[in-house]
């Protein structure tokens, strides 16, 4: 459980022998090693550029070629695909497939379609101009100046509109008519003797007047968008040619998949030297490594002069941590990896946390029904999907966790038991022998519960923090500091609990407690009343604990919203049931819908909520996270899972 | 009669502010998650739970309402008579979940949506993005907590 004994090594090793000890880790999977920060040592040669215009490659063909993808349903859309790959088929594409031809004909490809879409954006630009000439019924050509005339076409906004017919008499402009309108301009033709150009053009600007200039073409606006028609349907059909093409080169995406995660794992390769110290003959490689798989290490590296040394770390360096926990704690990790791995001088947080977090999410979760259905979930998703593995496991626990707590608080489904005929007695007699009580009936029962498991946290937070001082031989700071704290909060809880001839105990523990906290907070002072003054101002963090316990209330609210809500979804349902023939259809679905929906968003909250719990409230007290996680060199796969 | 509007407008008074929240925080973060997938198609499940996030308040608010149409007698569908002081007393309870849930609602979606951004950036944080996210909501819910507990006081 908890942390795991790591041994800092060197790997020294002859420099013809660096590919292979390279390969060897890569597979071992044993070893961390360190990342060279220090500029100073010279760079080795990094990936090959052949490399990586081979990765550059596959990414953008494998990302472009995913959009032509067939999306297989909903559910699988949602989620990140990974190839199941068995080992031969890895090796034989790998040696035989050349993505090479098929990656030019993607980009034949994409150029054609780029161009189909062009040339369509094109006319559907012109499409849209003319269609507001549609009504025309002269050919274009015809517009323009003629010996004594010039006619244009151009739109005007409505509010002007009745200035330009008012000059119109005084200019004695040929002809203005109305083509068509919109909501806010009209559109014009007007015909003008040329003499009068000038004042023509100048009260046309004034009245926001803007000309429509496209007169080359032979045909009546309408005759030009009918001609157009045809090419718009070969343009469709084209681009279906270019886009079945496209498909059919995705069914290559699996075999690209592979090369690229097979190429990736290569420049990894090269790319760790980046961290090797090199000289004229040799190489030292430094790491880390589990403690127990040193002998294995040994074994599998140690030959032809490679060595491996056993090194000291330096008291401020940096040191990677690796966390290992029982089977039911592990899949857990995935929160605490949320937070941060432990520093070099703190314990591993997750056996500590998970034990509340179930308990905490059951209870939010109240419901027997619903957590049968989230086990149900979690398990079969287990079984199809080969990854996500350890939040379904978390999930699957969880959701076991919230039957047991659920039977105890009678809530199955949201039914209300209390309304249900007499021929359901048998259940309801069995729920309340097993019931302990009804958070609906009583709240303030799981009120005042919910606020007693956020005091035992906070304290067991506080109680953890104590240990970690007394690990690091911090006695004296460990008992003023965090054992004040444990007795005033203990007296304090005695207080309430505990009959009134002991209440003297309880008000003694809550004195030491202040005084304590009083008096030595502030002993980094050596001025008194500065001291003292500190010691007031702890004690002010008791408003931070009762703060802190405050918010354990949302479990209270996230239990009673998701009783009410599956309720609520129940009362809905059974108003239908007196319509004949698609009453009962109409319950089902509501019912199917809306607990799914239910168990949903009462997952959700509960789980974000219950985390951020553990977080805030609980880790504050005693962890600081922030540590560098244990990352053994191994092959990296993106896209792909070798079975 | 003057009771039962009393009630009705109560009920309204923790739906409505409460789906407004819940409706305009859920919005911020739909708009700022779809314009980052629009990028990156990649990362859709979680702005999913992130664009989910905000809708909780509006259900403590139809929680609170649903509570006291079921308390009032409304379900039901036959006459009820009800006196304004019950009406009043209904009335006041629904306050705290709707308005809190309101502007607690809209805030949330402020974070989320920020958390969007965040997550695009850097896909591994989807965790701490929606603990922020939850942050905001305690308010939310104190505001249902009062209001369940003083609609389960009031006695007809």
């Amino acid at each position: 459980m908890a942390k795991i004994p790591l041994q800092k090594i060197n790997i020294i090793g002859i420099l013809e022998n660096k590919e292979e000890v390279i390969i060897a880790l890569q597979g071992l999977r044993l070893v961390h090693i360190t990342q060279i920060k220090d500029v100073e040592t010279p760079p080795i040669k990094i990936t090959s550029s052949q490399t990586e215009t081979e990765i550059q490659n596959l990414s953008r063909l494998i990302d472009g070629l995913s959009k032509y993808q067939e999306k297989g349903g909903l559910l699988k859309g949602m989620l990140p695909i990974k190839y199941i790959i068995n080992e031969d088929r890895f090796n034989e594409t790998i040696k035989s497939f050349d993505y090479k031809p098929i990656f030019e004909k993607y980009q034949v490809l994409e150029r054609e379609l780029h161009i189909i879409n062009e040339k369509e954006h094109h006319i559907r630009i012109e499409l849209s101009h003319l269609k507001n000439w549609q009504e025309l019924d002269i050919e274009l050509k015809q517009l323009g100046p003629t010996k004594q005339t010039n006619s244009i076409l151009g739109t005007i906004p409505f509010i002007t509109y009745n200035k330009l017919l008012e000059r119109y008499e005084k200019l004695g402009l040929a002809s203005i008519e109305t083509i068509s309108e919109s909501r806010f301009e009209k559109r014009i033709f007007i015909c003008y003797y040329k003499e009068a150009e000038n004042e023509v053009i100048e009260c046309l600007k004034e009245c926001n007047f803007t000309q429509y200039k496209e007169y080359t073409a032979n045909e009546k606006p309408a005759d030009i968008i009918e001609g157009y028609k045809p090419a718009l349907l070969k343009i469709n059909e084209e681009r279906e040619t270019i886009l079945g093409a496209l498909k059919e080169l995705t069914e290559y995406i699996p075999k690209l998949s592979i090369l690229y995660d097979y190429y990736t794992n290569l420049s990894s390769q090269t790319d760790i030297q980046r961290n090797f110290v090199q000289t004229k003959s040799a190489f030292i490689i430094e790491g880390w490594i589990r403690k127990h798989d040193l002998a294995y290490l040994k074994k599998h590296l140690g030959k032809d002069g490679t060595t491996i040394e056993l090194v000291e770390p330096i008291i401020d360096e940096e040191v990677p941590v690796a966390i290992e926990n029982k089977r039911l704690i592990r899949p857990f990790e995935i929160i605490t990896n949320l937070y941060g791995m432990p520093a070099k001088w703190e314990i591993d947080p997750t056996p500590m946390f998970v034990p509340f977090f179930i308990l905490y999410f059951a209870i939010c979760l109240t419901d027997a029904g619903y957590g049968l259905m989230l086990s149900i979930f979690s398990l079969i998703l287990l079984k199809k999907f080969k990854f996500g593995k350890n939040l379904l496991k978390v999930l699957f626990i969880l959701g076991i966790a919230s039957i047991v707590i659920g039977l105890l608080t009678g809530g199955i489904f949201g039914i209300d038991f209390s309304s249900l005929s007499d021929r359901w007695n048998w259940a309801k007699n069995l729920r309340e022998r097993i019931m302990l009580f009804d958070p609906l009936q009583d709240p303030i029962l799981l009120l005042v519960i919910s606020f007693g498991l956020g005091l035992m946290q906070i304290w067991f937070g506080i109680f953890l923090k104590m240990l970690e001082n007394f690990n690091m031989r911090n006695f004296l700071s460990g008992i003023l500091d965090q054992g004040s704290w444990l007795i005033l909060i203990s007296g304090g809880i005695l207080f309430f609990i505990l009959p009134h001839n002991t209440k003297p105990l309880a008000k003694g523990m809550i004195l030491i407690g202040v005084l304590i906290i009083f008096l030595f907070q502030g002993r980094d002072s050596k001025n008194i009343f500065v001291r003292l003054i500190k010691g007031l101002y702890a004690l002010y963090g008791v408003t931070g604990i009762f703060g802190d316990v405050l918010s354990y209330s949302r479990l209270l609210a996230l239990a009673l919203s998701t009783s009410v809500l599956g309720m609520i979804v129940n009362t809905i349902a059974i108003l239908f049931t007196g319509i004949p023939l698609i009453g009962p259809i109409v319950m089902l679905f509501i019912l199917i819908t809306g607990h799914l929906f239910t168990l949903a968003i009462g997952a959700l909250g509960s789980f974000v909520h219950c985390t951020r719990l553990q977080f805030v409230e609980f880790f504050t007290k005693f962890y600081q996270g922030g540590g560098n996680p244990f990352k053994p060199f191994e092959k990296i796969y993106k896209y792909i899972i070798i079975e | 009669m003057l009771g039962l509007a009393l009630v009705i407008l109560g009920v309204g008074l923790a739906v409505i502010p409460a789906g407004f929240g819940s409706a305009i925080g859920i919005g911020i973060v739909a708009q700022v998650a779809s314009g980052a997938l629009s990028e990156d198609p990649k990362n859709f499940p979680k702005y999913l739970m992130l664009v989910a996030l905000p809708g909780t308040q509006g259900i403590y608010g139809f929680i609170i309402g649903f509570l006291t149409i079921m308390k009032s007698g409304l379900l039901k569908i036959a006459p009820i008579t009800m006196s304004p002081e019950f009406g009043l007393q209904f009335l006041f309870a629904c306050l705290p979940v709707g308005l809190a849930s309101f502007i607690s609602a809209i805030h949330q979606g402020k974070v989320c949506a920020a958390g969007v951004e965040w997550v695009s950036k850097q896909p591994e944080s989807i965790g701490q993005a929606l603990i922020y996210g939850v942050f905001v909501e305690l308010y939310a819910i104190l505001g249902l907590l009062a209001s369940l507990f003083l609609w389960r006081g009031i006695v007809i």
